[in-house]
């Protein structure tokens, strides 16, 4: 009997204890801070997790903050640069609460901090933009492109009023793309065509002059190999001649005079044909037997 | 009816069934803080709101009940990816000749052309506690940093770089300024790659690049043809080269032996004729006599007294019907010729 007395009275006993810690203690999580108000007024700005007691409602209440890192990204709006160009340059915008009483009295909710860092972040963007050619935005040489300086810039113009007026501090802007209205597509488009028909008429005239210079060089090698070829073959028959016409002297020198009728005979032999008439006096050897023919010397 | 002694047991019993039951409650509440960290995890606790130093890795994990604990679970070896399908997802019509802003979304190139694209991160958990408590929508902060990264780096590279050989240079870039940031950020991520999917030219134009392309083939082309003209031009050239020399060679050997048989055959013929050099003038006259005679028309003058007309003897070894021509009759033009039918003809008969 006594026993279960005692125990009753420690199940009471907790009850009590933690019907108490519900309604005097609380959490601040990690990642979160923490503001107490007393009757709405803010006195106490608790910064680190953990748990923390405060006087019951009505007369405390704690508001709690998300200080992790936030994102957004401001609303889209088109932008001249320095050389009148349209441009459009969605922007992102890093951003956590770092003073939350601060943050509680000026903006209150997200909702509220965002539309004011959309106000403040996008006319800064526009305004900076507006100090930059567009080649210092695009550019193929990698020295001339300043976006990464943009972005530097555009942090340091919004950072301190961001943090002094609103708790907030903003930890990097970023240039999510780079974009052109509309209508100017078109434009990029045409100019793109253009280029590639550009390239793919260079390709080609390059392709054929290759194609003509090898072609040439050929030709020209043929013509070289074949006109050396036909010089060694006509020194080789001259030589040759010259050759011949040594033995052929070597060989007549030893009787010119026969040399020459033996040539005789040959020219005529080579010489007469069908269409020849010869028209001989029958006093030449041999028609003169035609005319005189052998004698027998009379039988005696 | 039951009795009141009855009615009594139950009340009991079935109290002591509820004291056992709040009993069980009780100590299922007190293990409730117990749990299981998965293989690929690692378990953080937050005890009263404050988080633990400990980072515990997978198996049982002891920690006190709900107000008081709270497990948190991170992915702290997996390997987790980002697709970054934005620039190439196009919610408008594909054939409009425009691109909205908004609608259709894509960056520049650093030679202010149009690109299309898609691309995949990986990364790896460095630091669970930064993990998971440095961001509230932790993904989107990644996919913002990424697309920053990969603008900045695309706004500096030409349009054929980014779509041919940059796109490993491009990767490469976008990878360690994004790391820069996340880790400036103190986001506790460790990007182990970054790939891109695909990178093309808007579909409004894409007939145009491919044009380049075919072009470049054509041009190889245009030179591989030039490469196989010369690759038979220039042996066939060699072969003739060849074929002109060797034909000359034998020339050459011919006339050179020819002009050695005639040499050797007069040096012959002028020992006999030093021997007998009448003779064999005679001889030779005689056989070239013989052989060219047949071959002609030969007429031959008998000379008369000056009283006869002079007789004509036509040795002709034309046709028949030739005989008769006049050519035969006129070949002695100096002398007249009253008497045409005492012409003679011998018709050739052999050709020996």
């Amino acid at each position: 009997m006594n026993k279960s007395y005692l125990l009753r009275l420690t199940i009471g006993f907790f009850v009590l204890i933690v019907f108490f810690l519900a309604l005097t203690g609380f959490q601040v999580p990690q990642g979160e801070s923490a503001v107490v108000t007393n009757f709405g007024k803010p006195i106490r700005v608790i910064n680190q997790p953990g748990f923390f007691f405060k006087w019951p409602w009505p007369f405390e209440s704690v508001s709690l903050f998300d200080t992790r890192l936030n994102v957004f990204e401001i609303r889209i709006s088109e932008a001249l640069t320095r050389d009148k160009r349209n441009i459009i340059v969605p922007i992102f915008v890093l951003w956590k609460i770092v003073d939350p009483l601060k943050f509680l009295e000026a903006l209150g909710s997200m909702e509220n901090a965002v539309n004011k860092l959309d106000t403040l972040v996008g006319s800064a963007k526009n305004t900076l933009l507006g100090s930059y050619e567009f080649s210092q935005l695009v550019s193929i040489d990698p020295a001339e492109v300043r976006l990464d300086e943009l972005e530097k810039k555009i942090l340091s113009a919004t950072a301190s009023q961001a943090a002094v007026s609103f708790g907030i501090q903003i930890e990097q802007i970023g240039i999510k793309r780079l974009t052109l209205p509309e209508v100017n597509t078109r434009y990029v488009f045409q100019r793109m065509t253009a280029e590639r028909a550009q390239f793919a008429a260079r390709y080609r005239a390059e392709g054929r002059q290759k194609a003509a210079q090898i072609t040439a060089r050929t030709n020209t090698e043929k013509t070289l190999i074949l006109s050396r070829a036909n010089k060694d073959a006509e020194e080789m028959r001259g030589k040759a001649e010259a050759e011949a016409a040594r033995i052929y002297a070597e060989a007549h020198n030893q009787s010119p005079d026969f040399y020459k009728f033996l040539r005789g005979i040959e020219v005529l032999k080579k010489s007469m044909n069908a269409n020849t008439t010869l028209v001989i006096d029958t006093n030449s050897s041999p028609f003169d037997l035609l005319k005189r023919p052998p004698v027998l010397p009379p039988k005696t | 009816m039951f009795s009141a002694n009855a009615v009594l047991a139950a009340l009991r019993s079935s109290i002591r069934v509820l004291q056992w039951g709040m009993l069980a409650i009780v100590v299922a509440y007190l293990c409730s803080g117990i749990t299981i960290v998965k293989p690929n995890e690692v378990g953080l606790i937050v005890r009263l709101g404050q988080a633990l130093p400990t980072v515990h890795q997978a198996g049982l994990l002891f920690a006190l009940p709900l107000p008081f604990d709270k497990v948190i679970s991170v992915p702290g070896k997996s390997v987790q990816e980002i697709n970054l399908d934005d620039w190439s997802a196009s919610q408008g019509d594909m054939d409009m000749p425009t691109l909205h802003p908004i609608r259709d979304p894509y960056t520049l190139t650093g030679d202010a052309n149009i690109i299309r694209a898609r691309f995949v991160a990986r990364f790896q958990v460095s630091d669970p506690f930064a993990y998971a408590f440095a961001a509230k929508d932790r993904e989107s902060v990644y996919r913002q940093i990424l697309y920053n990264s990969l603008t900045l780096a695309l706004a500096q590279m030409s349009v054929d770089n980014a779509l041919t050989t940059g796109k490993d240079l491009l990767a490469e870039q976008t990878r360690n300024m994004a790391q820069a940031k996340l880790d400036a950020l103190g986001l506790g991520i460790h990007l182990i790659a970054f790939e891109v999917r695909n990178i093309n030219p808007p579909s409004q134009i894409l007939q145009a690049f491919q044009d380049v392309v075919s072009a470049r083939v054509e041009a190889l082309t245009f030179v591989e043809h030039a490469n196989a003209y010369r690759a038979s031009t220039i042996p066939d050239a060699k072969g003739r080269a060849y074929q002109i020399e060797q034909e000359a060679k034998a020339y050459a050997d011919n006339i050179k032996a020819e002009a050695e048989g005639k040499a050797d055959s007069f040096k012959a013929l002028v020992t006999q004729y030093t021997l007998h050099p009448a003779l064999l003038k005679v001889r030779l006259y005689a056989d070239m006599l013989q052989e060219i005679l047949p071959k002609i028309r030969i007429s031959t003058v008998m000379p008369m007294p000056t009283t006869q007309a002079p007789i004509r003897l036509l040795l002709s070894p034309a046709k028949a019907d030739s005989i008769e021509s006049p050519s035969n009759v006129e070949s002695s033009p100096t002398q007249p010729s009253p008497l045409d039918n005492d012409e003679l003809s011998l018709p050739q008969n052999s050709d020996q």
